[in-house]
């Protein structure tokens, strides 16, 4: 059966310093009838837009200069600024080595996706996001989604210690 | 209202699952047409994003300059890398995977690991020439035969420097 998520309700905030990222994954994102998106073009703007619309799901790169990705989810779970701690974050990048990916994790990012990305892999990681909500882990060192449940493609890489 | 289980040094936390209850899973559209409709809008932006293209190949190319005449710094190997890094990224999305394998051979290029006095400016050089061509060409894929031999060319000489 075809699948057919009906995400017109879903507001989106998508971080990246490149232009090009964001002119397809606006795009892709409205073939997906998701029109209640917001974009910014550095991590410390994306703080900022939180704090006046909390958004449903964050994508955010990773590689960005000022402030990195990771910096950027590490603030979200602190919840800096009174920003929702909980959003569910998909880290869109193209580091893709996978020491790089168990930083993401480690930082609290929810789910991964590697540039290039395609409508159908997007597609693929919000309907799993959906579907397959976490639990979060809160320790005195850490808060974010419970690391011992696998990201969607990183089967494997569940928290063994 | 946030479920929360005390297992000692930590806890697992529920938050309520917003998603779940703003995305719906069906009424929405089909998932052909979402991808029929992203390649459509996708399309019609691929001189815009040869643009961008030429644009970063500007900007590398000035920090490349830099790096060639011996007076280049780290911070111009950064800038390499991070445009290159961009088309890695973005190349593959507007069908041009050509340009995302080119921008991936350029940042093992100039990674963080690789030492100034141990770049290879002209095997770079080349690199950013290929991608000129495939930009004014409209060269997509690897598999184009016209890009073929000279992907085989640059393996070779990376192998041989």
């Amino acid at each position: 059966m075809v699948k057919s998520y009906n995400f017109k309700n879903l507001d989106i905030l998508f971080v990246d310093d490149n232009k090009n990222m964001h002119l397809i994954v606006k795009h892709l994102l409205m073939a997906m009838d998701i029109t209640k998106y917001k974009s910014c073009l550095n991590a410390h703007n994306a703080i900022k837009m939180m704090q006046k619309h909390p958004p449903d799901i964050v994508i955010t790169d990773l590689k960005m200069k000022s402030m990195d990705g990771l910096e950027l989810i590490e603030r979200i779970r602190k919840g800096e600024g009174d920003v929702d701690p909980f959003v569910p974050i998909l880290v869109l990048s193209g580091q893709t080595e996978i020491e790089t990916v168990i930083k993401a994790r480690n930082a609290g990012a929810t789910e991964f996706l590697a540039k290039p990305a395609s409508v159908a892999s997007l597609y693929d990681r919000l309907t799993w996001m959906v579907d397959n909500p976490r639990p979060f882990i809160k320790s005195k060192k850490f808060l974010g989604p419970d690391r011992r449940r696998a990201m969607r493609g990183y089967e494997g890489l569940e928290r063994r210690d | 209202m946030i479920k929360v289980e005390d297992k000692g040094d930590y806890q697992i936390l529920y938050p309520p699952d917003k998603l779940r209850a703003k995305v719906k899973r069906d009424g929405g559209i089909p998932f052909d047409e979402v991808v029929s409709r992203a390649e459509e809008d996708i399309d019609a932006l691929t001189e815009t994003f040869l643009a961008g293209v030429t644009e970063s190949i500007l900007a590398l190319t000035k920090a490349l300059a830099s790096i060639q005449t011996g007076g280049g710094t780290v911070q111009d190997r950064d800038a390499v890398f991070l445009q290159a890094h961009d088309l890695k990224g973005t190349g593959g999305s507007f069908d041009f995977p050509l340009i995302s394998h080119i921008g991936s051979e350029i940042c093992q290029l100039t990674d963080e690991n690789v030492p100034l006095e141990a770049m290879k400016p002209e095997l770079i050089k080349v690199h950013v020439d290929m991608l000129n061509w495939a930009v004014s060409q409209h060269i997509r894929s690897d598999d184009d035969p016209r890009a073929t031999t000279l992907l085989m060319a640059l393996k070779e000489a990376k192998a041989k420097l």
